[in-house]
């Protein structure tokens, strides 16, 4: 067990405390162009396939999309057709806590709620427990963004970036094809990858989300990775206060920074919210459940 | 004689397609706005062959806008607007119509009754419906404001 793991402030929590209660849904003879256009348009990574049947309930994700274009598949092709199920449920009222080691266990990103009509009435992705856990850390004393230029204010027991990042950098060359980009984070399980020009100079990150924006547009996956990238890489240093990273990220509206050690061209990890919500401790290590206000 | 849709539908309208990037877009809105002396909203997207293939809205585009955690937002301090958007703004840039335009649209004959029009309106919130023969050629768009003062005409009589 790692520190992070001892710690917790969601001890109390319930799943309705944090879950998402706009679950966007789509039908089950939409197209997966109309899902892309989902994505793109509610910011999500996920889209609830319906059914007036709980267990004929499907889901896509944005891996999900990716496969589906490495494999060439039509856009024109009814979601029902490619969705997975069945999915994993929970109740509103069930311990915040128990339903996070149950996704940990059956490694999902989302679980979907039901309410006792067998009815969805919300999603709850690791996402939103970093919205929850944000939202606790803001109401407490301790919080560093209290501390307005107060020189004197205690930053010992903060947790830092280096304490959630994962170390590890993987990247792609901008001319390489969107293919080898996609074989490159399935293996590895990224959201999303650096780009290197030839010289080794980072220029840009593509995500997942960058890569159904080009199955939308259906650009052959041949096509250079440098068409599809985003020239901008948010990152931070690692010794910056987790609560920073976590507020810049929910700021900038991205799921992960790249850390930065010394100077921004020296990369040796990445942070994301998923990250900060595994680690399910908020910001400070001084934290218990039981100086969170309820 | 029952007034119908084809009586206060507006035959001038301005069409967008759905390759133009939105701030291409955002011109057209402001443009269509100046021509027809009033504001506009939302326009219809239409492909090549003239058909309609959906409608973007202010409201779709604020929608992207919107940033994913703002419920979390109201307890956080000293936050600058202009900051937040300027990344959302860069993503905007690379999208067109196509990619956030609403494909689930309402439309109406020319023979809908003007009572029912009102009833759509009010119904699903919406202010604008296009007016399509055989449920493909589109003939107009009919506008809340010419409804509302087609009805309420005889107040001020």
């Amino acid at each position: 067990m790692t520190l992070l793991d001892k710690k917790t402030t969601l001890s109390k929590l319930l799943v309705k405390d944090a879950m998402r209660r706009d679950v966007v849904q789509l039908d089950r003879d939409a197209s997966i162009e109309k899902c892309i256009r989902y994505m793109i348009k509610f910011k999500v990574n996920a889209v609830l396939i319906s059914s007036d049947y709980y267990r004929d309930l499907g889901v896509l994700s944005k891996t999900d999309l990716i496969s589906l274009y490495y494999a060439d598949i039509p856009l024109s092709v009814a979601v029902k057709e490619v969705m997975n199920a069945p999915l994993l449920f929970c109740l509103p009222d069930d311990q915040l806590e128990q339903k996070l080691d149950y996704m940990n266990q059956s490694a999902v990103r989302r679980l979907y709620v039901l309410d006792r009509d067998f009815r969805v009435v919300g999603v709850m992705a690791y996402s939103d427990i970093v919205g929850i856990l944000y939202r606790l850390c803001n109401k407490c004393s301790n919080n560093i963004f209290k501390a307005n230029g107060d020189k004197n204010f205690d930053f010992i027991d903060r947790l830092e970036v280096k304490d959630a990042m994962t170390r590890s950098v993987k990247s792609c060359l901008e001319e390489e094809s969107i293919q080898e980009l996609i074989e490159n984070l399935s293996e590895n399980k990224f959201g999303a990858m650096l780009i290197k020009n030839t010289k080794g100079d980072f220029v840009g990150v593509a995500s997942k989300t960058d890569l159904i924006w080009a199955y939308k547009h259906q650009l052959p996956c041949e096509s250079r990775i440098s068409q599809i990238m985003s020239k901008k890489i948010f990152s931070c240093p690692e010794d910056d206060f987790l609560a920073n990273a976590i507020h810049n990220m929910i700021i900038n509206d991205v799921q992960r920074y790249f850390v930065h050690k010394q100077n921004p061209d020296n990369i040796v990890g990445v942070v994301s919210l998923y990250d900060a919500a595994r680690a399910r401790s908020g910001t400070c290590k001084a934290c218990t459940a039981s100086k969170i206000p309820q | 004689m029952a007034t119908k849709a084809k009586d206060v539908m507006v035959t001038d309208f301005h069409t967008l397609s759905p390759q133009i990037t939105i701030s291409e877009a955002i011109t057209k809105f402001q443009n269509a706005t100046q021509v027809e002396n009033k504001r506009i909203y939302g326009m219809m997207v239409t492909d090549d062959s003239n058909n309609l293939v959906g409608m973007l809205s202010m409201y779709d585009v604020l929608l992207f806008l919107r940033p994913k955690h703002i419920d979390i937002w109201g307890e956080m301090e000293d936050i600058i607007p202009e900051e937040v958007f300027d990344t959302s703004l860069q993503r905007l840039r690379s999208l067109q119509v196509g990619d956030l335009m609403s494909t689930e649209v309402i439309s109406i004959s020319p023979d809908t009754n003007l009572l029912m029009v009102m009833e759509i309106m009010i119904k699903y919130h919406i202010r604008r419906i296009p007016v399509l023969e055989n449920e493909k050629n589109i003939l107009g768009i009919v506008y809340i404001s010419e409804v509302f003062y087609h009805l309420l005409q005889q107040c001020q009589d």
